[in-house]
């Protein structure tokens, strides 16, 4: 019975190790993200001293670990199987060993919700530990005293208010620690009973399909994918962006997002727009979508903008947390709009963590003119508006046209405009664009000026073209017959 | 077992007399110390003014005080922090003199002397209670404000309210009238179910001062020395973002009025000589003797396209305390816009010698313009003092005077731009300000890591009545006061 326990136990926690290590990474990134852990006595003293302040600073300092998926996974894990373990060391009954798992398995999927983090959890598992404790103490008096006792303690040190960081529903927080309490009673108070093997076996698995079920109900394919385009573009890892893409089209107008910047970046704007799905000017950006926003104003060279919708993002996180990430942002976007000091400030804070000190440490002896020279910073530096103007998030096209007027350089900002021309179909504004393009033209940018020419009641120079006129007239109005060409501009001006 | 203690003790002393430094030199500069507190005026009354020298081992400090007493202090660290018991006995002392200090600084093998600073101990107290806002200098967004109260004293702080227990509402504008024996505050609390908290004599109220005939709540303002009273700007606000790398938030009122509040009777009144769509008024102020308000006044203009063009001109109107109303006329007391500037939060100082107030290119939210200075202006003379030795390269606004005028705090974004920190300076006699210090606190490095600014600072004596939870309590369930235009 005891090795069957400890083998169920073992592939519980294993089970959970490669979910969250394999299927669920980029949940764990973007937790970490979102969250800061420094090692300094001034966030020790501002996060301990109030109430259920322990354990949100365990939590955090367990939340940084997720920078390296694995070793988040493996925390996780840990986690999870600790309770599981901590309710079966009082339960003798073998009809209720089973059900130990189910706490364990609520929280798992509970966990697949980026607005539940481990606070909730760190919680139960000491909570269940402190009174296990408490049951093995023989002494009834001090039995008695502890348990009126522990209860205040353990509500102000791992307080019930971090029991998740966003406003949770009263029957979620009913339900698991319900369940808990329910399980660890029944195991501490039925008498012991030992089941026959086989009729352990097939309750463990009975229980675990149960949370099986209840995890892949809960399992959010889209966020995990929003949070990879998101964790690929924040590290620049273009050529990755385009291979997700190439396997699965984006699902998520955030994904899409995140692919055209990285089309942008490349300068690949104009032959390979669109070869990948395009809905409107909303594959370019969201601004509903705050850090893929300001992601793509960074990198367009609207500082002051992407430096506001971070900080407001920063500012919203639900549990009052400054993300490491978004500090790191604030920090690089400070550097580069010369406002040294303040940048200084936030490197200053972030040479109090784990995973970002070496960076903001590097960053923080960087002269002005490595600054200037820096193949990103620089580039970004350079771009900064010239002249004011009031940033309208409304009128997106035409802050692109001002900051490529006042920036005819940027290169990132001109295919944007391109983009944003074409999605929109607004062939005329886009014609006044292809003045000034080098010859010959970008794919796509051939196929609209091609189009442009055949509007305006000219021939259809193109072969291409008048081969799709033919197939379009051909079709009676159905897309899936031109799929030959969906990759065209063609196809998108007449089918998106 | 003796025997061993004692070589033990013995080889201790050894190998701390050996570690003392051998290159010593003497530098001409002033210690790199933080914060900036070489050569300033303090209060005998303040905290122990807590500082580090940067990349020191281990400090010596030697003070030098009246009749050539002396002090001496040694701390293995970077850091000065004075026992708050030594350094009430040291400013009990020398309370008028001048002290002078001497820092050593051990870097390693080498041991570097300093250039002397002095520290004068102003015999006049500074007001015992500071509160300031903290918030994280956000755009529109902000997810913790809380408004504290400091004892300056010692580094006591309460938090008089909390935005996580108030609705996770706006909180601002915490201002005391300053009357000894019967301080008077109010504090704006937005939200669903927010007001104005105003406090007289311990009683918590909560005030809806919007009426059918004003154009909103209350915003910016000040209560008169009874309490009774209080002028407040009404105003549409609005934020817009700017473009350039160091530009950051503009805030414009679209319209903005004046109102008179009179917490005894509930009511709240205005006049055709402060309200309407042609000029916009903002920033009331009492003066000392409570029979004039000033107030700033611009030409209003269409907003935001003519931001820029908005220069509030500083003005003053009567007030009548028996009639509870405004006076007949309006006069012109300093033209900024002739001279290109806009003035913000004029202040009186309560011998009613000085106006204090902000001054900025344009418009009417200083605290992002980096360019705003104090000012002074002496009301006798018209003589106005750009006090180049207190305002730093950036914002420096939303000040405050202490009760014997002797003190002024305002919030300085001095150092990094964004982060403003108090900042106190002493008036002396002839009206000249000195060098500003900060705010002392335990951990002088935590100005540098906070990632809250401190704005709105306001002086007094008596400690508020009331604290968050119990602001929490009037948010929620707290009754609000109607009020009734008069």
């Amino acid at each position: 019975m005891k090795r069957i326990r400890i083998i169920s136990t073992s592939v519980f926690a294993l089970a959970a190790f490669l979910f969250f290590a394999l299927g669920y990474k980029y949940h764990l990134l973007e937790c970490e993200s979102s969250k800061i852990f420094l090692f300094t006595w001034d966030y020790f003293r501002e996060t301990v001293f109030c109430r259920g302040g322990l354990c949100n600073y365990i939590s955090a300092f367990l939340i940084q670990f997720y920078h390296i998926p694995v070793v988040g996974a493996a925390i996780i894990a840990l986690a999870l199987g600790a309770l599981q373990w901590g309710l079966s060391v009082v339960c003798r009954n073998g009809w209720v060993f089973p059900f130990t798992f189910v706490p364990s398995g609520i929280y798992w999927a509970l966990l697949c919700n980026n607005n539940y983090t481990l606070n909730g959890l760190i919680s139960l598992v000491l909570a269940v530990y402190c009174a296990v404790l408490i049951m093995k103490i023989k002494f009834c008096d001090l039995r008695i005293v502890l348990f009126l006792l522990v209860p205040l303690t353990f509500y102000y040190i791992f307080g019930g208010r971090f029991f998740m960081y966003a406003d949770a529903p009263v029957w979620v927080f009913v339900l698991v620690w319900g369940v808990t309490a329910a399980v660890f009673a029944l195991g501490a108070s039925l008498p012991s009973k030992e089941l026959k093997a086989w009729w352990s076996i097939v309750l463990v698995a009975a229980v675990f399909f149960a949370a099986g079920a209840a995890i892949f109900k809960n399992y959010n394919a889209l966020d995990e994918e929003i949070f990879k385009y998101t964790y690929l573009a924040r590290n620049c890892k273009w050529a990755e962006i385009e291979q997700c893409a190439l396997k699965k089209q984006p699902a998520s107008p955030v994904s899409t997002n995140a692919l055209n910047l990285s089309i942008a970046r490349k300068g690949e704007m104009g032959e390979r727009l669109f070869t990948f799905f395009q809905k409107g000017k909303r594959s370019l950006i969201n601004f509903e979508e705050r850090e893929m926003s300001a992601e793509i104003l960074f990198h367009l060279g609207f500082i002051n903008e992407a430096q506001h919708i971070t900080f407001e993002a920063m500012a919203s996180n639900p549990d009052l947390q400054r993300g490491a990430f978004q500090l790191l942002r604030l920090a690089q976007m400070n550097m580069i709009a010369s406002r040294r000091e303040v940048a200084h400030k936030y490197y200053k804070t972030l040479s109090h963590t784990l995973f970002y000190r070496s960076n903001a440490l590097k960053m923080l002896a960087m002269s002005e003119e490595q600054i200037s020279s820096h193949p990103l910073y620089g580039e970004l530096r350079r771009m900064q508006p010239v002249s004011p103007f009031r940033f309208d998030a409304a009128d997106f096209e035409g802050m692109l046209e001002i900051m490529v007027q006042q920036h005819p350089d940027n290169r990132l900002a001109g295919e944007y405009l391109n983009a944003s021309y074409l999605l929109g179909k607004d062939l005329k504004a886009f014609e006044q664009r292809l003045e000034g393009m080098h010859k010959p033209l970008a794919k796509h940018y051939e196929e609209a000026a091609v189009m442009i020419s055949a509007l305006k009641g000219g021939p259809a120079s193109s072969v291409g073209l008048q081969n799709y006129i033919n197939a379009y007239n051909n079709c009676g109005g159905n897309p899936a017959k031109l799929q030959k060409y969906s990759g065209t501009y063609w196809f998108y001006y007449n089918f998106r | 077992m003796k025997k061993l203690i004692i070589i033990f003790s013995a080889l201790l002393l050894a190998w701390s007399c050996s570690d003392s430094p051998k290159n010593y030199s003497q530098m001409s500069a002033l210690p790199d110390i933080f914060p900036d507190y070489t050569d300033i005026t303090i209060p005998y009354n303040i905290a122990p003014l807590n500082f580090y020298v940067d990349s020191a081992d281990a400090i010596s400090l030697k003070i030098l005080g009246g009749d050539s007493r002396e002090y001496n202090f040694h701390y293995n660290s970077s850091f000065v922090k004075f026992s708050p018991k030594k350094w009430r006995s040291l400013m009990d002392a020398e309370k008028g003199n001048t002290l002078e200090l001497f820092i050593k600084a051990v870097r390693g093998e080498d041991e570097i002397g300093f250039r002397s600073f002095k520290w004068k101990v102003a015999p006049e107290p500074v007001d015992r209670y500071l509160s300031y806002r903290l918030i994280e200098p956000a755009y529109e967004v902000w997810n913790m404000i809380q408004i504290c109260e400091r004892d300056v004293q010692n580094y006591n702080v309460k938090v008089l309210s909390d935005n996580n227990i108030a609705g996770h509402s706006c909180i601002n504008c915490h201002t005391s009238n300053r009357t000894p024996g019967g301080q008077s505050t109010f504090m704006h609390v937005r939200g669903k179910t927010g007001g104005t908290i105003y406090s007289n004599g311990g009683s918590l109220r909560k005030l809806n001062t919007k009426t059918e005939k004003t154009s909103g709540s209350a915003v910016y303002g000040e209560l008169d020395y009874s309490g009774r009273y209080g002028v407040f700007t009404t105003a549409e606000i609005f934020p817009i973002l700017h473009s350039e790398p160091l530009g950051r938030l503009e805030v414009y009122d679209t319209s903005s009025d004046l109102i008179l509040i009179d917490f005894q009777e509930n009511t709240v009144t205005d006049s055709p000589l402060v309200k309407g769509p042609d000029f916009q008024e903002t920033f009331p102020c009492f003066s000392a003797d409570n029979n004039t308000i000033y107030f700033c006044r611009a030409e209003r203009h269409s907003q935001p396209d003519s931001t820029k063009m908005m220069h509030y001109n500083l003005y003053s109107i009567g007030f009548d305390r028996s009639s509870g109303k405004f006076g007949d006329t309006i006069t012109k007391v300093v033209d900024a816009q002739a001279i290109g500037k806009s003035i913000s939060f004029p202040k009186c100082s309560p011998d009613g010698r000085f106006i204090l107030f902000s001054v900025s290119d344009y418009g009417t939210f200083p605290i992002w313009h980096p360019e705003t200075d104090l000012w002074m202006y002496e009301i006798a003379t018209g003589r106005i003092d750009k006090m180049e030795n207190a305002n730093g390269p950036y914002s420096d606004s939303y000040h405050c005077w202490s009760t014997n005028s002797k003190w002024i705090v305002w919030a300085s974004k001095r150092g990094d731009r964004v982060y403003g920190k108090p900042y106190y300076s002493y008036v002396d006699e002839s009206g000249e300000v000195s060098k500003p210090f900060v705010l002392p606190q335990k951990d002088p490095k935590s100005y540098i890591t906070t990632l809250k600014s401190f704005n709105i600072p306001e002086m007094y004596n008596e400690p508020e009545v009331y604290d968050a939870v119990e602001i929490g309590k009037s948010y929620f369930k707290g009754e609000t006061e109607k009020m009734r235009y008069k």
